[in-house]
C-alpha cells in the first residue's frame, strides 16, 4: 500500500500553477491557500496528477479508495463524506461548459454533487444568485461555504440531514423546487442511484431541465486488470440510467459525446 | 463516568454486543451505548454517518494496526510538516470514532458547580463530550477543534441534543488561523490530549493564555511522547510528540501557577489572580 513518491517537475507544477490562477478558476488557488494553510506550491503538488499527493494512478486518488476499501452502500457514503482528496483534484476543473448557457429564467437552479462549487461560483458572479448547492463531501462543504463568503456571498447549501439524521434524499424535502437540476459526473459514485434520482426528478419544476454527465464504468474494477483508474472508483450503471429517466417523465433533448469512451453529455426536460 | 451504570444481563443490547464482540469488548460498547457519560457518541455516529450501528461499533472498537485506525491513518498520511500536520488533522477521519469510546473528562469537576455562567473553551474538543457535557451543566461552552468532520458532527450533535455550544470556526480575516478565531474571555480552557500533537505548542500556550481571564484554570492533559508524568507512553507515539520544552516551564513562563485542583493526571494552571 506504500506509495512510492515521484519527483516534482517544477517546470510542470510552474504551468499547472498559471492554470489554476486563470480567470476561469475564480481564485481557487488562493481559496485553497487561505484554508488549508498550504503553499501554493504545496497545494499545486496535492492537485497534479503523479505526485504523492495526486490522483494520478500511483497517487492518493485511487489509494485513498483503496485504502479505505468501502464495501457496502453506507461505507460507499462514507468514504464520499468524509475523504479528503476530491478537494484537491476537483481544483483542476474550471466550471463546467455546460452551464454556460443558463441564465436568470433557468433559476432557482441546484448544483447536486457540487464539488468545491465552481459551478456555483460561476453563477454568483454572473448574477445568478438563486443557486443552490449540495455535496456529501464534508472537506469539500466546508471549503465552499469559507469560499463563498470569502468571495462576499452567502452561500445555500443543502445538508445531507433529514429529521436529525443522515439521509441524502429525504434532505430534499425541505429544499425549493428547481428549474435547472445539475448533476455533473455524479451517479457513477452512486450504488443505488434511483432513489436519488426520484428524488431529484421531484424536486423539478415541470417544464424544468435536468443536464448530466455520468461516464459509468463498462465493466466492474479488476484489480488485476490494468489501466482501469476510473472504474475503481466508477461503478457499472446498474439500473440503466436513460431507461430511468424516461420512466420519470423526463425527455431527453440533447446528448452530446464528450469523450473518446463515448460518454454523454444530456438535457432532459420534465414533461 | 456513570457508576450507576449495571451490567443487566436481562438487557438485550448487553446479551448482544457481549455474544458479537466477545465478553470484554462487548461490556465495554454496553458502556459506551448506555452510560451517561458517553452522551450517546454511538448513537449519534450511526445518525451522522449513516453507517449502521454494528459498522460503527465495529470502527469504535478498532485498535492501532487496523487501517481505519487513527494511527495507521497517520502512518499512510506521513505528514512531514507542519503545515501537513495541521492539514493531517483537519482531513482525517479516524479520531471521530476513536473518540467516541471516551467519555466526558473526569478533570470537568474543577470547574465548579453546575449552573454557573461561565465561559468555557474546549480546545481540542474532538467529538464534543465535554462540551456536551458543559451546555448541560449551564456552561457557556465554546467547542473548537480545526477536524472538520469532528466540528461538524459537533454541530449535527448541538443540534440533536438541542445543547448551547458555540463552534469556533478556525478562520480569522479570510484565512484559516486557529489562534486568533477564539473570541476569549474565558474563565477555563480544556486541553484534554492535545498539546502533544502540535510541533510549537508553546506558542499555542500563550495565545492560549491570552484568551483566559485574571485568575481563569487553564486545565490540560498532554500525554507526550516517551513520557507521560513520568511513565513511558509508547502506545500513540506516531501521533504524539514528544515535549521539545518543558511544560511547566512555559506554563510559569506564561504566568500560570500549577494547582492541586484536577484529578490526576490532569492538571489545573491558574493565570494570576484577579486585582
Amino acid at each position: 500500500m506504500a506509495i512510492k513518491p515521484p519527483a516534482l517537475d517544477e517546470a510542470v507544477l510552474t504551468t499547472f500553477q498559471k492554470q489554476l490562477e486563470g480567470k476561469a478558476y475564480r481564485n481557487v488557488l488562493d481559496d485553497l491557500v487561505a484554508f488549508t494553510g498550504f503553499s501554493k506550491r504545496e497545494i499545486c503538488a496535492r492537485s497534479i496528477k503523479k505526485t504523492r499527493f495526486g490522483f494520478g494512478a500511483k497517487g492518493w486518488f485511487n489509494e485513498e479508495f483503496a485504502y479505505f476499501n468501502p464495501k457496502t452502500p453506507a461505507e460507499f457514503d462514507w468514504f464520499y463524506r468524509a475523504g479528503q482528496i476530491y478537494l484537491f483534484s476537483n481544483s483542476r476543473r474550471s466550471h463546467w461548459a455546460e452551464i454556460n448557457g443558463l441564465g436568470k429564467q433557468d433559476q432557482p437552479i441546484l448544483d447536486y454533487g457540487a464539488g468545491i462549487g465552481q459551478n456555483v461560483l460561476e453563477f454568483y458572479e454572473r448574477g445568478l444568485k438563486d443557486a443552490w448547492y449540495f455535496e456529501l463531501g464534508a472537506v469539500q462543504v466546508e471549503f465552499f461555504k469559507f469560499r463563498m463568503r470569502r468571495h462576499g456571498h452567502e452561500p445555500k447549501v443543502i445538508e445531507p440531514y433529514c429529521d436529525g439524521r443522515f439521509d441524502t434524499t429525504g434532505c430534499l424535502k425541505n429544499a425549493p423546487s428547481f428549474r435547472t437540476i445539475i448533476a455533473q459526473d455524479v451517479f457513477e459514485h452512486v450504488v443505488d442511484y434511483l432513489p436519488i434520482l426520484k428524488a431529484l426528478v421531484g424536486k423539478l419544476e415541470s417544464g424544468g431541465k435536468m443536464i448530466e454527465h455520468s461516464p459509468f464504468a463498462r465493466v466492474p474494477f479488476n484489480p488485476k486488470v490494468r489501466n482501469e483508474r476510473s472504474t475503481r472508483v466508477h461503478l457499472v450503471d446498474a439500473h440503466n440510467l436513460k431507461k430511468c429517466m424516461v420512466a420519470l417523465g423526463m425527455r431527453l433533448e440533447k446528448a452530446t459525446v464528450v469523450n473518446s469512451k463515448g460518454s454523454e453529455v444530456r438535457t432532459w426536460t420534465k414533461t | 463516568m456513570d457508576k450507576n451504570l449495571k451490567e443487566n444481563p436481562k438487557d438485550d443490547l448487553f446479551s448482544k454486543l457481549t455474544r458479537k464482540y466477545g465478553d470484554r469488548d462487548g461490556k465495554f460498547l454496553h458502556k459506551v451505548v448506555r452510560s451517561a457519560s458517553y452522551h450517546q457518541s454511538v448513537q449519534d455516529l450511526v445518525a451522522f454517518t449513516g453507517l449502521s450501528f454494528d459498522e460503527v461499533c465495529e470502527r469504535v472498537l478498532l485498535k492501532a494496526g487496523d487501517h481505519r485506525h487513527f494511527v495507521d491513518e497517520f502512518k499512510w498520511d506521513r505528514p512531514s510538516s507542519p503545515n501537513e500536520l495541521n492539514w493531517f488533522y483537519r482531513s482525517q477521519r479516524g479520531y471521530l470514532f476513536g473518540n467516541a469510546s471516551r467519555p466526558e473528562w473526569e478533570a470537568l469537576g474543577v470547574l465548579g458547580v453546575t449552573g454557573e455562567q461561565h465561559r468555557v473553551l474546549d480546545f481540542g474538543g474532538g467529538i464534543g463530550q465535554n462540551s456536551l457535557a458543559l451546555a448541560e451543566r449551564g456552561f457557556s461552552a465554546h467547542y473548537f477543534d480545526i477536524s472538520i468532520t469532528q466540528a461538524e458532527f459537533v454541530r449535527f450533535r448541538a443540534k440533536i441534543h438541542a445543547a448551547n455550544i458555540l463552534v469556533v470556526e478556525p478562520y480569522y480575516n479570510g484565512r484559516f488561523n486557529y489562534l486568533d478565531c477564539l473570541p476569549g474571555g474565558y474563565h477555563a480552557v480544556l486541553c484534554q490530549d492535545v498539546l502533544e500533537h502540535i510541533p510549537r505548542y508553546p506558542v499555542v500556550l500563550e495565545a492560549l493564555a491570552g484568551k483566559l481571564l485574571p485568575g481563569g484554570l487553564l486545565v490540560e492533559y498532554s500525554p507526550f511522547n516517551g513520557k507521560a508524568q513520568g511513565k513511558k507512553m509508547p502506545r500513540h507515539s506516531p501521533v504524539h510528540l514528544s515535549e521539545a520544552v518543558p511544560l511547566e516551564k512555559v506554563m510559569t513562563g506564561l504566568g500560570l501557577q500549577k494547582t492541586a485542583l484536577a484529578p490526576y493526571p490532569s492538571t489545573a494552571w491558574r493565570k494570576g489572580e484577579p486585582a
